[in-house]
């Protein structure tokens, strides 16, 4: 599986929402991405990643967008 | 920045503050119409208008529209008891978790630890309605991972998770608890680990009210023996003063055992039979200012705590800022602390 279907599945699989609203989903958009969620999407992408997150990144990851980039970081590639 | 620039920049967010509670708020503006009415012109932080923490239990305080509520917030507190409710909008929430994080990681670094809470997992278990131990443990779990909890849901100590998270391999680890429930719950019930027992060094932060600590005599001094004595692991133990009328902008301990103000918050002592400012190094009650809230009007909250500020600057740990004491609570007030409150099974 691509990076980036390993990305969206965290999404979907966390959140249960439909891959369609992937693109514009933010914290705190749908119940589920609630602090514990987000918590849970967190640790789903740190094992499917195998990256550890520093704590500036996880209160900077405020949307499915935003996310891409911050994994970027961690080297990380999710484009395509 | 030195203290004094941060203060001046909290000074003027806080100003403004005053202004928009005063149009969006009809408490906060009646209240400061009586009681503060230079309140739009204070010219330092010691004129700034506060309410008293009653009133959040007395009144739904909010200068947000309703339909802007996305979060209710419940002070901790027994039966019979009043508690507080503040209301959130998003944005409010959003600077309480950037402002938390911050002084999370001017504390403990950047890098997220291992996390053992000193608590049991019910305590998160309706996520709609967090109690306030709920609020403060999800808070901090937010800056750590592997989160295991310490103890089951009847109280009883989960010897083997924390035997698993003293011996798992990492070098920093991070343990949380209410100072009530580490002592009675935690420190009472297990024999003390052996150093070869655990890995790495952890670092102990622990909050919500030393008041029945006090009760029984058990200072500062001998709840961070015990715990060493406990978990020779540990190398720092921690307190923080906040409250959820301010949550996200706590005032964290610093290792000589002193709390300190930050960039998001400040902190003044009055007299509490005529509520003018105490001189540094004497006792009253402690006044909280906080930058975060713009949905309800408690940024500046005139609490029900005794302390004392030792002074601006000069702390033994050598953090610039007001460094200060809180010794209890005023006479006729409630008991309140996620801590505090906290009644063990019959």
């Amino acid at each position: 599986m691509s990076n980036l279907s390993q990305y969206k599945s965290a999404f979907v699989d966390t959140f249960r929402v439909p891959e369609g609203d992937l693109a514009t989903l933010a914290y705190q958009s749908v119940e589920t991405w609630d602090s514990l969620g987000h918590m849970q999407l967190m640790t789903e992408l740190e094992e499917k990643f195998d990256v550890e997150l520093d704590i500036d990144d996880i209160v900077e990851f405020s949307s499915f967008v935003k996310g891409k980039e911050i994994l970027g970081k961690y080297g990380v590639a999710l484009d395509g | 920045m030195t203290r004094s620039q941060t203060s001046r920049a909290a000074f003027t967010v806080l100003r403004e503050l005053v202004a928009l509670h005063t149009q969006n708020s009809v408490h906060f503006r009646n209240v400061t119409a009586r009681l503060f009415p230079g309140a739009l012109d204070a010219a330092s932080l010691e004129e700034l208008p506060y309410l008293p923490s009653e009133m959040f239990k007395t009144n739904a305080l909010k200068s947000i529209e309703d339909g802007d509520v996305f979060k209710i917030l419940k002070s901790s507190g027994t039966t019979g008891q009043a508690r507080s409710h503040i209301y959130l909008d998003r944005e409010t929430a959003r600077s309480q978790t950037k402002a938390l994080s911050s002084i999370f990681a001017a504390a403990f670094g950047p890098k997220r630890m291992p996390m053992l809470s000193l608590d049991n997992p019910g305590q998160l278990q309706n996520r709609a309605s967090f109690s306030a131990r709920g609020a403060g443990i999800l808070g901090f779990s937010m800056f750590a991972h592997k989160r295991v909890f310490a103890l089951n849901d009847d109280m009883s100590v989960n010897i083997e998770a924390v035997k698993a998270f003293l011996s798992a391999d990492a070098p920093r680890k991070f343990i949380f608890g209410f100072t009530a429930i580490i002592w009675q719950e935690f420190l009472q019930k297990i024999d003390g680990f052996s150093p070869a027992a655990c890995v790495g060094e952890a670092h102990l932060l622990h909050g919500g009210g030393w008041k029945k600590l006090a009760a029984q005599n058990i200072s500062a001094q001998a709840f961070r023996e015990a715990v060493t004595a406990k978990l020779p692991c540990v190398k720092t133990v921690r307190d923080y003063y906040g409250m959820v009328e301010q949550t996200g902008s706590i005032y964290m301990g610093c290792d000589a055992g002193f709390l300190h103000t930050n960039a998001h918050n400040d902190i003044l002592c009055r007299d509490p039979d005529t509520l003018e400012i105490a001189p540094p190094g004497t006792s009253g009650v402690m006044q909280v200012l906080s930058v975060l809230p713009t949905s309800y009007p408690g940024f500046s909250i005139l609490t029900e705590d005794l302390g004392t500020v030792h002074g601006d600057g000069g702390c033994p740990c050598g953090q610039p800022g007001k460094y200060f004491s809180i010794h209890g609570r005023l006479e006729q007030a409630e008991i309140r602390g996620c801590s505090d409150t906290y009644e063990a099974a019959a």
